[in-house]
């Protein structure tokens, strides 16, 4: 690659991250307390604990990893954490400290990015050190934040039903509740159709 | 460290979304695949079918390189969510099969054009419709990943099996009793924080 890396694509890397930083605690926006903690998947998957997970990836990856220390939930991978930990909120967690924890993150993470180039090399802050690239590191961050926003979409839509690609764009099909409803029971009835089960 | 090569980052990770979808399918009976699991009828053929739109409108259309297969449930007559399930005559093998055709005509598309190739997103705002290659394979690898997600919890609720992808699972190493007790923890937490 001979291409000089312009300033325009590191902003526009910065946009996708932030998109999906956005859609994620837009996810947990109106639950009740209950709600946003609930494990709603046999391995407890629950929303509350994605932003705490994302707040200790975005330390890991924009701040030990370019020798830029930030305090932040322990990846429970990483160190000394029990499994998961991170994963969750305990009870004494509040939710607004969490939000709040997240959200200073994104401006340690934003300084770190505007002030290194993307071939800033970083190393992670654990297993071999592996050397990467701020424009890895943010391609990585993109990717993991977006698949965690991908369970919370599926986590939220099956605390209250609500679904929707971002604040200001639902982008999905415009249908009230009764063509959802007839939409879901053809499916189900095609999917036992293609299994060779009787319609 | 050798000079980093943007263009094969960006494939690599646009190639990591597309795996673990796929590896999401595996194993499953031809009911499982299909059958939806949220009220808004997600199902895993049906992202497949998905994401395979969605390559052919970024990586075809908007670089002005036509697929040469047409589908009716691409064309603006499509009923609504036609692209978000298989129909009973198409089978996995077709959908997985124009997956692995769309893959292959995209990344002639990223292999063949620079980065800064101008594209056009006709279904974009216009302020935003003009685009560059670079753009285009990020954004999609981010909704292939926000798609993996998806998947990544259909699966979960199917048949209980989970992990980032194969060979890296990703996960703590426990027993199914230790995922008992975790999730019994966060159940009890919730209402203590709630109460």
């Amino acid at each position: 690659m001979t291409r000089v890396i312009a300033f325009d694509a590191k902003a526009d890397l910065l946009l996708h991250l932030q998109d999906a930083r956005d859609a994620l605690v837009w996810k947990l926006d109106g639950l009740p307390e209950y709600d946003v903690r609930r494990p709603m998947t046999p391995t407890g998957t629950n929303l509350l604990g994605l932003v705490k997970h994302l707040t200790g990836a975005e330390a890991a990856y924009f701040g030990a990893a370019f020798g830029r220390p930030v305090e932040g939930p322990a990846l429970w991978f990483a160190g000394d954490a029990e499994p998961n930990a991170d994963l969750w909120a305990t009870a004494d967690e509040t939710r607004e400290r969490i939000l709040d924890d997240y959200r200073a993150m994104w401006r340690h993470s934003d300084a770190t990015i505007a002030e290194l180039e993307l071939d800033a090399v970083g190393r992670v802050p654990w297993g071999n050190r592996q050397e990467l690239t701020l424009h890895r590191v943010l391609v990585h961050m993109i990717g993991e934040t977006h698949r965690h926003v991908g369970h919370a979409d599926i986590v939220r839509e099956l605390v209250d039903g609500s679904a929707g690609q971002r604040a200001d764009g639902a982008n999905t099909a415009e249908g009230d509740a009764a063509w959802w409803a007839r939409y879901r029971d053809r499916l189900e009835r095609v999917a036992r159709e293609a299994s060779g089960e009787a319609g | 460290m050798t000079k980093p090569d943007i263009k094969t980052h960006l494939r690599q990770y646009l190639d990591f979304g597309r795996e673990a979808m796929l590896w999401k399918l595996e194993g499953l009976s031809e009911y499982d695949i299909r059958r939806p699991m949220t009220p808004t009828g997600t199902n895993l053929l049906g992202l497949v079918k998905h994401l395979a739109g969605t390559e052919i409108g970024y990586f075809a259309v908007t670089f002005g390189r036509p697929f040469p297969e047409q589908f009716p449930w691409l064309g603006a007559d499509a009923e609504k969510n036609a692209d978000m399930w298989a129909t009973p005559d198409e089978s996995r093998e077709d959908v997985l099969a124009l997956y692995e055709r769309v893959r292959a005509f995209a990344d002639a598309t990223i292999a063949e054009l620079p980065l800064d190739a101008p594209g056009r997103v006709l279904w974009w705002p216009e302020e935003r419709a003009n685009v560059t290659l670079d753009q285009i394979i990020i954004h999609v690898a981010a909704e292939t990943h926000r798609h993996a997600g998806h998947a990544d919890i259909v699966r979960e609720l199917i048949d209980g099996t989970v992990g980032m992808r194969l060979g890296r699972e990703n996960m703590p190493e426990t027993d199914r009793n230790w995922w008992a007790d975790y999730r019994n923890t966060l159940e009890e937490a919730a209402k203590t924080a709630a109460s």
